[in-house]
């Protein structure tokens, strides 16, 4: 089945060279984190890109954290967007952003043994939107066995709420040992949407980390190949992510490569 | 120790272990976050500015105080009254005010509907005002605006507004 890919777009500079990257063909759609452009008037995006496929990320709601006022005005703008972008999806992530009051700089994962309360404030935020949400799977880094997988499948039955699959996330946490990647396989059947982008390993332990600031790995490649083989939507959507030093020919690669290795699978 | 206090503190970790890698992360995000708009003192300060993040950030942590966008403020607040107050350091009220606005500028979940934001310092003769754009191809610009008539608002410390237009009505302390 084709595979639409795109790109992630995070900072106004970027928007020449993602056009170019569309009308040539390298990628078919793009993905916009809203956190970065929330105040803008979601109208430029249609002046700017066309009549393109845009589809909506967001990094920093903080659903989980945030209380429903603060959250409504973040949801004004979203839906604003939702309106005039129309994305084939909204997505956003399912992580603490905190402890203790304190915002933290990096993201840590939930405990889910509390995935009703979670579910619950998900379905909450799902319905300001007024459009289905999709979450990410957390590139765990300590052990947790099939918690997370478990979770997803109750997140995935209900029909507000689905799957955001990142590839690379979920190697990560293989990596990590935390979950076997395939075991995320027969859960795929009905995902549509998939992120993907290069990881790191941690300066002085085992650990490796998502800081998508790299071309991506040769078994991310091969893991892509068993992913896309696993669901079984026509016309799903992969967006290779680059977030730091980043080099457009190394992300161009990372697409050609998606591309060339979509023939496997198609 | 919370297994996650790691993120907030690099203390009595050990080298090699994740926690440590994630700790040292962590650190270093929040180095940037601070110096990457203060280039005057992180110049001044040199090997020592690690340092410095480490004893802010023990503080952060004994006074629950969270690092948003405030947190050049809060960063500006603990200097001069820290050990390293003595240390002279060129443009730095300016230049932490600069680094409120940007922070405020780009972090749009924060008054997501709100385009201007103004801060004050009553030891700054200047008035510093950032402009969220309305345009996905425009960046936010961070300007300092002319005129003192502003900065009397402020009695001690900083203060800052924010509104959808020039027009701010309340003022708040930081």
């Amino acid at each position: 089945m084709p595979i639409k890919i795109g790109v992630n777009l995070t900072r106004p500079n970027q928007i020449p060279i993602f056009k170019e990257m569309l009308s040539e063909g390298v990628i078919d759609y793009i993905e916009i984190l809203v956190d970065n452009f929330l105040t803008c008037d979601p109208t430029s995006i249609r002046e700017t890109f066309g009549d393109c496929e845009i589809n909506l990320h967001i990094m920093q709601s903080r659903f989980l954290e945030r209380d429903s006022y603060e959250l409504e005005l973040i949801a004004i703008q979203l839906r604003n967007f939702i309106k005039i972008v129309c994305p084939k999806y909204i997505s956003d992530h399912v992580a603490s952003f905190s402890l203790n009051k304190m915002v933290t700089p990096l993201i840590s994962e939930v405990d889910y043994s509390f995935a009703s309360q979670i579910i619950e404030k998900a379905l909450a935020w799902q319905m300001m939107l007024g459009e289905k949400l999709l979450l990410e799977n957390f590139p765990s880094q300590f052990a947790g066995g099939d918690d997370q997988i478990k979770f997803f499948q109750r997140i995935c039955s209900s029909p507000n709420l689905g799957l955001l699959f990142d590839i690379s996330n979920a190697e990560i946490a293989d990596l990590n040992g935390c979950i076997r990647k395939e075991a995320w396989l027969s859960e795929l059947k009905d995902v549509a949407h998939f992120h993907v982008g290069g990881f790191s390993k941690g300066e002085t332990s085992d650990l490796f980390i998502d800081s998508h600031d790299r071309k991506l790995a040769s078994s991310t490649i091969e893991f892509i190949r068993q992913v896309m083989i696993a669901t079984h939507v026509k016309n799903p959507s992969l967006t290779v992510e680059f977030d730091h030093n980043i080099s457009y020919d190394d992300w161009k690669y990372d697409l050609s490569q998606v591309r060339l290795s979509r023939s496997l699978y198609e | 120790m919370n297994k996650e206090n790691f993120l907030l503190s690099t203390e009595s970790l050990q080298q090699g272990t994740r926690q440590f890698d994630l700790a040292h992360l962590a650190a270093r995000s929040v180095w940037h976050a601070i110096f990457d708009d203060l280039g005057d003192l992180e110049q001044t300060l040199g090997t020592k500015s690690t340092l410095v993040i480490k004893d802010f950030r023990a503080w952060c942590l004994d006074n629950i105080k969270s690092l948003d966008w405030k947190r050049h403020a809060i960063f500006y607040n603990w200097f001069i009254n820290s050990k390293y107050s003595s240390i002279p350091v060129s443009n730095f009220l300016p230049r932490t005010m600069v680094g409120i606005a940007n922070a405020w500028a780009n972090e749009h979940t924060f008054f997501p509907k709100q385009t201007h934001f103004v801060i004050l310092h009553s030891n700054c003769q200047f008035v510093f005002g950032a402009k969220r754009s309305l345009d996905i191809r425009k960046l936010a610009k961070v300007i300092r605006l002319e005129g003192s008539d502003l900065s009397r608002l402020t009695t001690s410390g900083f203060s800052w507004a924010c509104s959808t237009s020039w027009n701010f009505s309340e003022f708040n302390s930081l």
